[in-house]
């Protein structure tokens, strides 16, 4: 759940923020445990997203069989996509892909 | 984030949830500050995820409410009082819409309101014996609706004094 003042900041910033799909392409350069995800996702799109959204993202992704979970080290837990999650990305990446071809185009930005 | 606070804040999700995360997302709030934008973030998450095991079936599958109730909702008799306090309604409407007449006889429009709204009864009592013991919380949530939809169509008939 996302309020319209969060969707108008991250429009303003331009940051993107969809917590499952930035886990999975996080996941998708290799398995991570959770600090290490919020690292990468911060660096891969410059959102920092709080550790109660990760987990909220990784319960659902794992109930839909999206992620799943390694052995634990000490008690950080490494996570890693499966095949269906993999897919599940490229589908979504295919779609973003055409989306910001079509809106780069629009906005005549090369 | 101090070892006692990430603690407690673990302690606000729901016990499977714990059972299953807990440790690992303390760690994880041991190493990530303690501002004010990560308490709201995990108090929501904490909030959310209490109402998601709430509204979850006891064999220890996480069930969505919507998903539950969407799917009793789709049984005839959970959908069918409801169809019929509508129908009921509609007949309302239409006796208003038309001039209220007082009749001897109560007339056509009253015997189907009499029959829709008789006529739930057995199907209501049918699924609760069926459904409220298979899966409570979603019954009861459509048992909810049932008796809203009654209620609304019996309103009326109190209202106009019909």
């Amino acid at each position: 759940m996302r309020s319209t003042l969060n969707v108008d900041e991250s429009l303003k910033s331009g940051h993107y923020s969809d917590p499952p799909l930035l886990v999975l392409a996080s996941l998708a350069a290799g398995p991570k445990h959770g600090h290490a995800m919020l690292d990468d996702i911060e660096q891969m799109c410059g959102t920092r997203l709080g550790p109660g959204t990760l987990y909220g993202a990784i319960t659902r992704l794992e109930q839909q069989g999206l992620i799943e979970a390694l052995p634990p080290e000490e008690r950080r837990r490494p996570y890693r996509l499966t095949q269906a999650g993999r897919s599940a990305l490229s589908a979504k990446m295919a779609t973003l892909q055409r989306f910001v071809t079509i809106g780069a185009k629009r906005l005549a930005i090369p | 984030m101090n070892r006692s606070l990430a603690a407690r804040l673990v302690l606000l999700f729901p016990p499977r949830w714990r059972e299953r995360y807990g440790d690992e997302f303390e760690d994880l709030l041991e190493r990530e500050g303690a501002d004010v934008g990560t308490l709201i973030d995990v108090i929501r998450a904490a909030g959310w995820q209490r109402a998601l095991s709430f509204w979850s079936n006891g064999d220890g599958n996480m069930q969505t409410y919507p998903a539950s109730v969407m799917s009793l909702a789709r049984k005839p008799s959970a959908f069918l009082p409801i169809a019929m306090s509508l129908c009921a309604l509609a007949v309302i409407g239409i006796v208003a819409l038309n001039g209220i007449q007082r009749e001897p006889d109560e007339g056509a429009a009253a015997h189907i309101w009499q029959m829709l709204m008789a006529g739930q009864l057995p199907i209501l009592t049918f699924f609760a014996f069926k459904w409220l013991a298979r899966d409570r919380k979603a019954a009861l949530s459509v048992l909810a609706l049932q008796l809203i939809g009654f209620g609304a169509a019996l309103l009326p008939v109190w209202l106009l004094n019909l």
